[in-house]
């Protein structure tokens, strides 16, 4: 069931109605969340409830019994069980074929002959993302930094909550368990700010990504058929469809949970104003971002031993998340090359917020990060690294203008253009809800505008592009 | 204060109407806005038919799945170049709407170029096929624009029904009579020269008219306005209180099919009487299955044969892979078409 259907608007007013008549009854207004949730995801496969089922079984157990315990040897043993168990299911069901494939490559490589065949197995969708979610819960019980929850229908609706569970944002049982666990109150703000996200996200969805995201694969799908600067205004199409698919359907996530008195955590903080690859990183997929940076990058060692050791432990928490986005050698390749980026900012001394500069200079530090983040996303779109060293190779030498270029260069400009302004507003007010303080005339211009345009396009059924992930 | 905030929502109204339009303007083709498939000026009015395709015409073919900018050419007909030089052979396909025209791919990959270069006979392959056309419709075009140039040596009669089971498409033909032209305000409309679909407007778009085609926020509006009120129907039954009962729906499919069968036998006679041989082929569609195909086929008239080529293909043709835009024919599949047609019409013309 996808955010831009009109199946999902029905299913959710029908929900929300029951929210709300449950409003006083928190046990049954849970149980009803998380049967919406079960009925949500089953929408899409109803076998593969099963797994998170399973997630939720054994990560509320063993949770409890790491917290019983007092032995820390005990602990450590059943922690491993959980993250065995979890990742072993990811591994299984995400990355089993890519490396019997991978293995026959380089068998053949090396002059053998492999003959093997893979399991076809198909990805339950959202997986990494509850998987990733549950997987936080067990560490922060390990860690002590939180309480283990009581009831197994509070985890489960934890694991499951539907507005985020098939793409995110990767919550943090220290936030949001507590939020499934007390009773909570609808207030008017909640309402108006959680309608202006649902708007906000479905346009970015709807209106900007679905919109460039045809001449964005026609350019992808036929890139010898095109000139360099078409293949460049796919590219900068490509980046702002992968932001505004993305951070639409979180913004969507957020303002459904914000209707029933949730907080979800902000995912993107306008990212292509970025002044240098590590601020984007602090601006890109945060729940990830900062998943990756508590539950990977610190127990490696982060930047506790060692100058050296600091870029080893970074370049392999970046090669895993690039990994984490998918069971190809792009997104390893993806993760890698920001990896380096971000090493070659430590090198440069490029830490904490950019310091304040003149206007021109901003303007080009965010131009010369945008470059190098469309350099990622070319890595992160192709097929195959000789079609992007192909695409690469024609944007470098055959950049000239021709008539197709036309319908390539207003659309993608109209979209970034679009984007970037509301970015510049929020990023000057130093605030994500400025929409909400802009006043009257202006809030409700902004949001009649989203609507008209939402309306004017209509759903198409075009997944989420994360919802592979 | 109601009459400050009215005002206000007034002001917020106008400045979003406005800005809307500029900016769906900017980020959404027309023809992609519009779903007119076709850059602009391939549509000229007719009297006859509604519109032609243009003539000469030269622009591309744009639609949001999988189709964004591929170059088409007409030729004076307004129809996809004939395949071949001048030979003693001549091979005419005959209808199958989008599909035979093969939107979506270039020229040299259409099926009737594919026959072309894959027969071992010496042919010229001409296909009379045009986006929303039907066998009647395209008898007619062969008629006026084609016959006295291109008398056929072999007629492919293409027969394609769309996947819904619902849908008899061909079937409402009838060649013993020129068809109508199609009621503009139901079907299409003319904007300069663009024809835009009238499909979902709704009651409330059909009221405003032409108007509501020039602007993207009102066209968009009505649009789902239109779509909200056929689902409403369809949940209260007003459809099918409007159409007046099954027995109406049963005689009319009746007649439909009797209609479809008068024009097959017709179109059989026609060119057996000028000597052509005659293949009746019922043209692969995307729907997986082939299901909906072996149903249909009692409504072939007696003593016609028609050569299933969708159930050939069925497990060959992948819906994800050898079709675009809307489940037309990638240049995958029309390969694999072309092929098969070619080879049986070696056959044909081996045994002449």
């Amino acid at each position: 069931m996808l955010f831009n259907s009109v199946l999902f608007l029905g299913f959710f007013a029908a929900v929300y109605l029951l929210y709300v008549v449950l409003q006083r009854r928190l046990t049954l207004q849970n149980l009803m969340l998380l049967g919406a949730s079960y009925a949500f995801y089953a929408a899409w496969d109803y076998r593969f409830l099963a797994l998170i089922i399973g997630s939720t079984v054994v990560d509320f157990t063993v949770a409890r019994l790491i917290h019983a315990s007092e032995s820390q040897r005990k602990r450590k043993a059943l922690l491993m069980v959980s993250l065995t168990y979890d990742l072993g299911v990811l591994a299984f069901f995400k990355y089993a074929d890519f490396g019997i494939q991978s293995f026959a490559a380089l068998m053949e490589s090396l002059g053998f002959e492999a003959h093997v065949s893979t399991l076809r197995i198909i990805l339950p969708v959202g997986i990494s993302f509850y998987t990733f979610q549950a997987i936080s819960y067990t560490v922060d019980v390990y860690r002590r930094d939180k309480e283990p929850v009581k009831k197994l229908r509070d985890f489960a609706l934890y694991v499951a909550f539907f507005p985020q569970l098939v793409a995110g944002p990767i919550e943090r049982a220290t936030h949001l368990l507590p939020q499934v666990e007390r009773a909570r109150r609808i207030r008017m703000d909640d309402i108006r700010v959680g309608i202006a996200w649902i708007c906000l996200g479905y346009f970015k969805k709807v209106v900007i990504a679905d919109s460039v995201a045809p001449m964005v694969d026609s350019a992808f799908d036929n890139p010898n058929e095109v000139t360099g600067l078409v293949a460049f205004l796919a590219l900068v199409g490509f980046a702002v469809q992968i932001y505004g698919d993305f951070s639409g359907y979180s913004l969507i996530a957020r303002g459904l949970a914000r209707l029933m008195g949730f907080d979800i955590m902000q995912n993107f903080k306008r990212p292509y104003l970025a002044r240098n690859p590590r601020e984007f990183w602090r601006r890109w997929h945060l729940s990830l971002s900062f998943w990756l940076r508590d539950y990977l990058y610190k127990p490696l060692g982060g930047n506790r031993k060692g100058r050296v050791r600091t870029e080893v432990n970074l370049m392999i928490t970046m090669f895993l998340g690039g990994l984490w986005h998918g069971a190809a050698w792009n997104f390893v390749i993806w993760g890698v090359y920001h990896g380096a980026l971000l090493v070659a900012c430590n090198l440069l001394g490029m830490k904490g917020k950019p310091p304040k500069r003149s206007l021109p200079i901003v303007v080009l530090q965010i131009s010369v990060t945008f470059i190098f983040t469309l350099i990622g996303w070319l890595l992160f779109r192709v097929s195959d690294m000789g079609q992007a060293w192909d695409i690469f190779v024609n944007i470098l030498t055959n950049f000239v203008w021709s008539d197709e270029a036309w319908s390539y260069l207003v659309p993608t400009l109209a979209a970034l253009g679009a984007l970037q302004a509301y970015h510049i507003w929020q990023e000057a007010a130093d605030d994500e809800l400025v929409i909400m303080r802009a006043p009257r005339v202006v809030r409700w211009a902004i949001l009649l505008f989203c609507v008209l345009c939402i309306v004017g396009v209509g759903f198409r059924p075009a997944p989420f592009v994360y919802f592979q992930f | 204060m109601l009459a400050k905030n009215i005002g206000a929502f007034a002001l917020a109204l106008i400045i979003a109407v406005i800005g809307a339009e500029i900016f769906l303007r900017l980020l959404v083709p027309v023809e992609i806005f519009q779903a007119t498939w076709f850059s602009r000026g391939v549509h000229t009015p007719n009297d006859k038919y509604g519109y032609v395709f243009t003539p000469d015409y030269e622009g591309m073919m744009r639609h949001a799945d999988g189709v964004w900018y591929e170059p088409i050419t007409l030729d004076g007909r307004g129809m996809r170049t004939a395949a071949g030089t001048d030979n003693p052979t001549n091979v005419l396909l005959l209808g199958g709407r989008s599909m035979m025209f093969c939107y979506g791919v270039a020229d040299e990959d259409t099926v009737h170029h594919v026959v072309e270069r894959e027969t071992q006979s010496d042919v010229r392959v001409d296909a009379v096929a045009w986006p929303g056309f039907n066998l009647n419709q395209s008898f007619h075009l062969y008629r006026d624009l084609v016959e006295p140039e291109f008398p056929p040596d072999l007629v492919v009669i293409c027969w394609y029904l769309p996947a819904a089971p619902v849908g008899w498409a061909d079937a409402h033909t009838d060649l013993t009579e020129p068809q109508e032209p199609p009621d503009a305000a139901e079907i299409f409309h003319f904007m300069d020269d663009l024809v835009v679909s009238s499909d979902r407007l709704g009651f409330v778009g059909r009221a405003i008219g032409a108007p509501v085609f020039r602007s993207r926020v009102l066209y968009g509006t009505v649009r789902q306005a239109g779509l909200a009120e056929s689902n409403i129907d369809l949940v209260t039954g007003a459809i099918r209180k409007r159409t007046s009962g099954r027995q109406d729906q049963r005689a009319r499919a009746e007649e439909g099919t009797e209609r479809f069968r008068t024009t097959l036998t017709g179109l059989r006679d026609y060119f057996l009487e000028r000597d052509a041989e005659v293949l009746v082929v019922v043209i692969p569609n995307g729907a997986r299955s082939a299901q909906w195909y072996d149903p249909m086929m009692w409504i072939v008239p007696e003593g016609i044969e028609v050569w299933n080529l969708h159930k050939e293909l069925a497990d060959s043709l992948d819906s994800r892979e050898d079709f675009l835009a809307n489940l037309h024919y990638a240049p995958s599949a029309t390969e694999l078409i072309g092929k098969r047609l070619a080879k049986r019409i070696d056959q044909m013309l081996g045994s002449r």
